[in-house]
């Protein structure tokens, strides 16, 4: 159902008229670690999303290879080759389900929670995501704040730069859907 | 039964749950509080704001905390080893600081948002949250997971959680029952049991846990069920359930349960005939709503009614059967049926709680169930009434029919022998009414007030006046002293389901005998007194002892252990006690009868000791954390409770300081206050007693050092010793040096004196000063009379000079203006002197200017052609310089050299810049220290 919501979201036209659905195909992604040589950060502006406020589903996706911003050409290429698998694993996705039951023609800010999976690198994750959500007409701004370990991913980092980076990334999520 | 539980802190507080952790303290939800108790104060616990206005609803203790669930969804942990008690001195800081505070849980996923209905962990170290709306939480490897619709819950309402063996979640809802279950690898599994299962009833309100391992439900209109974990199917219901919904249940041992429900108050459900007892109809709360129960350690049901009262009840004596009255013996049939014997006639009881039925009309007086269970009803002058199970009489035996007496005070017995305690002797009958009558004459006629057959054959025989017989293999044997205790009347005597045969006397307290030995119990082993009126043992193994005003339960297992229930169980008969067949025990009452139960589940039977908290010059310390104290922190107060929510009122403390008190203090007091410990270390000691005897009864203990000084510690003591031994070598030594130095001087200042006056009145000097005298006097009168003066001036000076160390630059320069006035005189323009000071400040030893001046005349060619020019210079670096162009004699003058080497020794000693010297090949130049 999920799949099938996601497909629906992504490959549909995105100016599919009026079926409710609010998207975004410029949302933010931004990530950091902090280990203790160094830190390590990077965003995306590509991140793509639809909610369906019927049944409070929604999907996000962003491609591993937009992500830019990395501290040396190197980094980026390790990141995309080795840490990602890029050529494997071309998408980060978060599919699922608001657990609150969100009043989405209600104005203002709510606090929410998204539960759904994660699929970084291939490996899916179920999690729970405590969301800022700021209902304006036709407008949600969704941001978000979470942690990654990349050991529930399977990303493996090679000892000799183990210090670079941090078992845990920290995720920050900033995006405008439409309706 | 039911005792409520107030204080003043609760305020109007409405309390909502109740649970007890593992240290023993009760804990309370309410409307917008959480409250510890200790059975005699409530302690408020402080919330922070996002609790505020909301309920707990959900109370668990795991991790060493007590996780409160709140209705807004919100989680809060209070740890339970804090220091719970506020310190002594009004120290606004200090109590702010140890003051209780359950702190907001802060997870990233964040909180529910909707009630929190329960809380519960599973072995594998997982944590699970129920809520009602938003399904199954469960907090694993530091991630919080949801289980709802989409993972195959029924429902995401949830009312309880229970946790099975396996580590299965039990989570109840509307829908039936899901049993969840996560695996390491976050795989969620969700199994649903329902009518499918034999469920009941789908809604499911309620969930508990017995000690075998079952899960009971509670649910909305069918009562109650045990599940079994493993079949996941029930294996009791209550089919005619009648109560409506159940809120919550608790389950004693395999024999009861205690269910509260949301209007008929609480029921007590018989597990052994599925009876429902509901409360009495007139019980205040017995059309109420139950919002809470639980079972504590002391096997007291604490409960949450109606509009938030919290009440403990002590179920296990609380169970009160009225409708009979001066009840004078009882007896528990194999169907557990209730036989009343009393004045006016023996009473049926045909089910349990059920109304009593008069079956005979006779003053029973003793009471006795067959082999073949027809009951023995003996009366007061009219025989025995034999009756059948209904409580038909099938026949009589009286002194017609062979009974030697028609009072028959006791009737014991076992297979086909009855044996019948009369007023006129004791006999032998058949129990079908056949076989021979036979009469124990042995007993004589004395009044033989209790027989009993034991599980060995043997009949025991209580007597009036002989003591305890016992007819042992045809022989009949008196015991009338037990290690040198004369026992005379014996009334009471049971076999304990071990075989041990207790008997109680009319004056010397209680014995019991297990086939080689006596024991003897007193007052003093704690028996309430020696008044015994009745004896039972439960299937426990507790004694039961009865007394005109109370009850002794006497723990043979443990030394000294006996526990006393007073109050409403007054006036119990003599013969009015019995065991049924499920090991309770039934005591006959004036006004009724009560149970105490002896439930096959383990409960503390001592108050627990615990230190609740510890002060240091009052100021509350973290006790758990810090045992170490410097040796000014050293007034120490102990504060320590024993929770014993039976009775508060009545435990005892016994408390030692080991390594300062020689004894133990035994005192009512909470806590211990010791000023003024010396270094050391301690171990405080706290016991806790609920009848006063400190025989293995359990303790607290907490291990301390205060540190000696740092002046008493060795390394203190060590580099003392050292420094002063240094001082002191350092001190001898100095003043040896400076002994020696003083001495150098004073001999060298001598020595000076003595040279200078030595030349000064060297004839050479005179004579050359009085031969210039001579050349001048009679040319130069007046000049005469100035060089006399000068050369007076110059003796006189010396003189006054002499003794002291030093004198000022001015006076030595007048000094030497004086010699060199005699010595121009002499030598005319031969001599000259140049001063050139720029202040004649300054101090300087005594002569010396002059001496260097006289040693320059000594040496040195003296002539108008080769003039002596002696130049006194003073320098920049406190020196005065006295230098003459050298022109040696040819012939040297004898010297001793001893002039400018004392000059140079003696400003050495004195320790200041030294005398330079230094001769070029036209200068002689000598530089003395100012």
């Amino acid at each position: 159902m999920f799949l099938l919501f996601q497909i629906i979201a992504f490959w549909a036209p995105l100016y599919s008229p009026a079926d409710g659905h609010y998207r975004c195909n410029n949302g933010k992604v931004y990530f950091h670690s902090k280990a203790a040589l160094e830190s390590i950060e990077a965003s995306s502006t590509k991140l793509r999303g639809a909610i369906d406020p019927t049944n409070r589903s929604f999907a996000w996706s962003v491609e591993t290879a937009s992500f830019t911003g990395f501290n040396s050409p190197l980094q980026l290429e390790h990141f995309n080759e080795n840490y990602m698998e890029n050529s494997k694993y071309p998408r980060i996705n978060f599919t699922g389900k608001i657990i609150e039951n969100l009043d989405f023609s209600a104005n203002g800010k709510h606090s929410v929670r998204a539960k759904g999976k994660l699929n970084i690198h291939g490996v899916e994750q179920e999690r729970i995501i405590r969301s800022d959500v700021e209902i304006t007409g036709n407008k949600i701004r969704v941001k978000a704040q979470f942690t990654v370990l990349l050991a529930d991913h399977d990303i493996h980092i090679p000892q000799i730069v183990h210090q670079k980076i941090a078992e845990e990334i920290t995720v920050n999520i900033d995006a405008v859907l439409q309706n | 039964m039911f005792r409520l539980q107030q204080g003043h802190e609760l305020g109007n507080a409405k309390m909502t749950t109740v649970m007890q952790d593992s240290r023993g303290w009760i804990w309370c939800g309410a409307q917008n509080g959480l409250f510890r108790y200790d059975g005699l104060h409530f302690q408020r616990i402080q919330l922070a704001d996002t609790f505020r206005q909301a309920t707990v609803s959900a109370l668990y203790e795991w991790n060493g905390m007590i996780w409160a669930g709140f209705s807004n969804g919100a989680i809060g942990r209070i740890p339970t080893t804090g220091n719970f008690i506020p310190a002594l001195t009004g120290d606004a800081e200090a109590e702010k600081k140890f003051a209780p505070s359950l702190s907001l849980w802060q997870i990233e996923e964040g909180l529910p948002q909707q009630k929190i209905s329960a809380i519960t962990a599973d072995p594998s170290g997982a944590l699970w949250m129920a809520t009602y709306g938003e399904g199954l939480y469960v907090w694993k490897n530091n991630r919080l997971y949801q289980f709802g619709l989409e993972d195959g819950m029924s429902s995401l309402d949830l009312y309880a959680l229970a946790c099975d063996a396996q580590g299965r979640i039990w989570a109840a809802t509307d829908a039936g029952i899901n049993l969840c279950q996560m695996s390491g690898n976050g795989q969620k599994q969700v199994q649903h049991i329902g009518s499918e299962n034999g469920l009941p009833d789908e809604i499911v309100t309620c969930l508990s846990t017995d000690l075998q391992g079952n899960i009971w439900i509670g649910t909305q209109e069918m009562g109650i069920a045990r599940m079994d974990a493993q079949t996941l199917r029930p294996t009791f219901t209550t089919p005619n359930w009648a109560y409506g919904e159940i809120s919550t249940l608790t389950v004693f041992g395999s024999k009861e349960a205690w269910v509260g429900t949301t209007r008929e108050g609480l029921i007590r459900v018989e597990l052994h005939h599925q009876g429902a007892m509901p409360l009495p109809d007139n019980h205040p709360l017995r059309h109420t709503k139950t919002h809470a129960l639980w079972k504590d350690r002391e096997g007291l049901l604490w409960s949450v009614m109606d509009k938030g009262q919290l009440y403990v009840a002590e179920v296990r004596f609380g169970i009160w059967q009225p409708g009979v009255s001066a009840v004078q013996t009882l007896l528990s049939d194999r169907q557990r049926r209730c036989w009343a014997g009393c004045q006016d006639g023996l009473y049926l009881q045909d089910k349990p709680s059920g109304p009593f039925r008069k079956v005979l009309a006779d003053n029973v007086i003793s009471l006795w169930e067959s082999a073949s269970g027809e009951v023995w009803a003996g009366t007061f002058g009219n025989g025995v009434a034999v009756l059948d199970a209904g409580g038909r009489v099938r026949r009589q035996l009286n002194e017609r029919n062979g009974l030697i007496n028609g009072s028959v005070l006791n009737i014991g017995g076992r297979g086909t022998e009855v044996w019948l305690a009369t007023l006129g002797g004791v006999m032998a009958i058949g129990a079908e009414g056949k076989g021979e009558v036979q009469v124990q004459t042995a007993l004589g006629t004395s009044y033989v007030y209790k027989v009993l057959t034991d599980r060995q054959g043997r009949v025991w025989f209580g007597t009036d006046g002989k003591g305890l017989a016992v007819l042992e293999n045809g022989v009949l044997r008196f015991i009338t002293e037990i290690n040198g205790t004369v026992i005379k009347t014996v009334y009471s005597i049971v076999e304990a389901p071990d075989g041990q045969i207790w008997f109680s006397t009319d004056r010397e307290g209680l014995f019991s005998f297990n086939n080689t030995d006596y024991q003897h119990f007193t007052i003093e082993n704690g028996l309430h007194n020696q008044q015994i009126t009745g004896l039972a043992v439960d299937g426990n193994g507790l004694v039961h002892i009865a007394y005109e005003d109370g009850f002794d339960l006497l723990n043979p297992r443990r030394k000294n252990h006996v526990m006393f229930c007073a109050a409403a169980t007054a006036g119990i008969n003599l013969n009015a006690l019995c065991t049924d067949a499920t090991g309770n025990v039934w005591m006959g009452m004036p006004n009724g009868i009560i149970r105490s139960a002896a439930y096959d589940e383990p409960f503390l039977d001592d108050p627990q000791p615990g230190i609740t908290a510890v002060s240091v010059l009052l100021k509350s310390v973290d006790f758990q954390q810090q045992n170490r104290f410097s040796y000014n922190e050293n007034y120490f107060i102990f504060n320590f409770s024993g929770l014993w929510f039976t009775d508060p009122d009545v435990v005892s403390y016994r408390y030692k300081l080991e390594g300062f008190d020689p004894d133990w203090k035994v005192s009512k007091d909470h806590l211990a206050s010791y000023p003024n410990l010396p270094p050391g270390k301690y171990t405080f000691r706290v016991q806790t007693s609920e009848h006063g005897h400190f025989e293995e009864v359990p303790e607290a203990s907490w291990t301390f050092f205060i540190e000696r000084p740092f002046w008493q510690q060795w390394w203190f003591v060590l580099l003392s010793l050292l420094a002063g031994i240094s001082l002191l070598w350092w001190t001898i030594h100095n003043r040896e040096t400076r002994l020696q130095k003083e001495a150098g001087l004073k001999r060298e200042r001598v020595q000076a004196q003595f040279e200078t006056l030595k030349s000064q009145i060297n004839p050479h000097f005179l004579f050359n000063s009085f031969n210039t005298l001579i050349t001048i006097i009679e040319e130069n009168p007046k000049t005469a009379v100035q060089y006399v003066e000068h050369l007076s001036d110059f003796y006189r000076n010396i003189m006054a000079y002499r003794e002291r160390d030093f004198i000022s630059l001015k006076e030595e320069m007048l000094l030497v203006k004086d010699f060199c006035f005699l010595l121009e005189k002499r030598y005319e323009t031969g001599f000259q002197l140049q001063v050139n000071l720029g202040e004649t400040k300054g101090q300087i030893m005594p002569l010396s200017l002059q001496l260097l001046v006289e040693n320059a005349v000594k040496h040195n060619i003296i002539s108008a052609s080769k003039p002596l020019v002696v130049e006194i210079l003073s320098e920049q670096d406190g020196y005065i310089t006295v230098r003459n162009n050298l022109q040696r004699k040819i012939k040297a003058e004898p010297s001793t050299h001893f002039g400018l080497q004392s000059l140079i020794h003696r400003y050495e000693l004195i320790g200041a810049k030294p005398v330079i010297v230094a001769e070029t090949s036209e200068y002689f130049m000598v530089k003395v220290p100012v």
